[in-house]
């Protein structure tokens, strides 16, 4: 194989968690590279001109280079280089969807970068806490998976005044007269109906006596899907139900790692507002951007 | 979710159709129906309508009867529970068929947290416990007063029925003598009961 200066050869920086890929520029390029390891799967730096692989997609990764250039890509080793945190301030947590494998993409505060990836699962295991084991097959067991003190992000138990102060908080986040997304009605009706059926003592002591009868008659009441595999995020398509995170900003806190140029949060530990002046901020996508406000809780 | 007839009405009926959850559709019933499911049940003492003309029929087939109407009528509101030689929720509306002994503490245990949060209970049966009479009726006095009904089901005049009128007295609630003959009567107070605030 030909060998060309090096000032034109492709290199590839292998390192655990990423590959970063070196090379002279050519218009198709990015949609042939995309094609060959996948769309997830790579990620163009704009600040340091090269592109982040995903580490499993390496032999595709070369291969393809191989090809494109007609030689063979030099290649180094090194640790990893990029310094994972275990604490990023998200401006917005996009919705599950189908073409992610089970994934949603979350851009980072005060960036254009979406560059953090969080399967549903991982959202489920902190805003119901309950992962989902199963694809629930029908509208009511997809109910089920959440109960109201969910719906409202509080574990109980709970005062009237924690009620209504997480009841504000969903509703500063969905109120249809503000929040035109898609699921902004659905959402909001979700929390208002939470809030009506939990406000006080009694009605919450009843709706505990509701849920202990549920997981009393449970096994008798439902027969169990088998348990889909979660989706890998490289892996084959497999089933899963779209999900809409509660909120959609917020300081997260938890354990993420690097794949290729992104970040993975593999769990979520804690989740906070983001507050400035006493204001906290809330987002939502509207005419293709990104609107952010700030109000009062 | 396992394929099982529900009665129209019942909580898991409600819970279907509308999409909730079972917990959140019983916080809203407002009465239970503490049904006896006894041996006992099986006597053909009692009648229910058939195209409109009156037939001989077990007690069970009488109760099963008019608690098929209330949940009709009356969707969600009603949580049935019963009572044999174990007591149980009964979330699909249908009552088992009546076998084994009559272990009402049992059932009232089951249900008083519920009637404590001021949910009204209406209680069915003939009336023969196997328990210690004088406990039942210290835990009616504990844990009931305001919020029992009874309704006795069988021959007229027993010490079954006896008990039963002593059971509404000590909780300050209505005592139905004979609950076929009045079901229209007892139909009423039980719109009564759902009606009144907890």
């Amino acid at each position: 194989m030909k060998r060309r200066s090096s000032s034109s050869l492709p290199t590839v920086l292998i390192t655990p968690h990423c590959l970063y890929v070196t090379s002279e520029y050519k218009p198709d390029f990015p949609s042939k590279l995309r094609a060959a390891v996948g769309e997830m799967e790579s990620y163009w730096h704009k600040d340091k001109r090269q592109w982040q692989i995903a580490p499993e997609k390496r032999a595709e990764l070369l291969a393809f280079l191989e090809r494109f250039y007609k030689i063979e890509p030099a290649i180094r080793y090194d640790t990893d280089l990029e310094r994972i945190k275990d604490r990023y301030a998200l401006d917005y947590i996009g919705n599950v969807k189908e073409g992610r494998n089970g994934y949603a993409l979350a851009l980072l505060a005060s960036s254009d970068e979406w560059l953090v990836l969080f399967h549903q699962n991982t959202l489920k295991g902190y805003f119901t806490g309950k992962a989902a084991q199963s694809t629930p097959h029908t509208e009511q067991q997809k109910n089920q998976a959440q109960t109201l003190y969910d719906v409202l992000l509080v574990q109980p138990p709970v005062t009237d005044d924690e009620i209504k102060k997480a009841y504000r908080r969903m509703a500063m986040q969905w109120h249809p007269d503000r929040n035109k997304e898609a699921e902004a009605s659905q959402m909001f009706m979700r929390a208002q109906r939470a809030y009506d059926a939990l406000k006080t003592q009694s009605q919450r002591e009843l709706y505990d006596l509701g849920l202990s009868l549920e997981k009393q008659l449970a096994p008798v009441l439902y027969t169990p899907q088998p348990a889909r595999d979660t989706a890998a995020l490289t892996g084959s398509k497999s089933d899963f139900s779209l999900y809409t995170p509660p909120l959609r900003c917020g300081i997260v806190e938890g354990k993420f790692r690097q794949w290729g140029g992104r970040i993975v949060c593999d769990e979520i530990t804690k989740f906070s507002d983001i507050v400035q002046n006493g204001l906290t901020k809330v987002t939502y996508f509207y005419d293709l951007k990104l609107q952010v406000k700030w109000e009062t809780l | 979710m396992t394929q099982q007839a529900l009665a129209k009405g019942s909580v898991l009926d409600v819970a279907q159709q509308q999409n909730r959850s079972i917990a959140e559709v019983t916080k809203d019933a407002k009465l239970i129906v503490l049904a006896d499911t006894s041996g006992s049940m099986n006597t053909l003492d009692a009648q229910i309508q058939v195209n409109d003309r009156p037939q001989v029929a077990s007690r069970d087939a009488a109760a099963r009867a008019i608690l098929k109407e209330w949940q009709q009528k009356l969707e969600g509101k009603i949580l049935l529970a019963h009572f044999a030689n174990n007591a149980q929720f009964v979330l699909s509306g249908i009552l088992p068929s009546p076998d084994g002994d009559t272990y009402m503490l049992r059932g009232l245990n089951l249900v008083q947290r519920f009637a404590k949060l001021g949910v009204k209970v209406l209680l069915i049966s003939d009336g023969i416990p196997n328990e210690d009479k004088e406990s039942i009726k210290e835990l009616v006095r504990q844990s009931f007063v305001g919020r029992l009904d009874t309704a006795y089901i069988g021959q007229p005049g027993t010490p079954g029925s006896e008990f039963m009128r002593e059971l509404a007295e000590i909780a300050r609630g209505q005592f139905q003598p004979d609950l076929i003959k009045h079901v229209q009567q007892l139909t009423a107070r039980v719109v009564e009961l759902i009606a009144a605030p907890k």
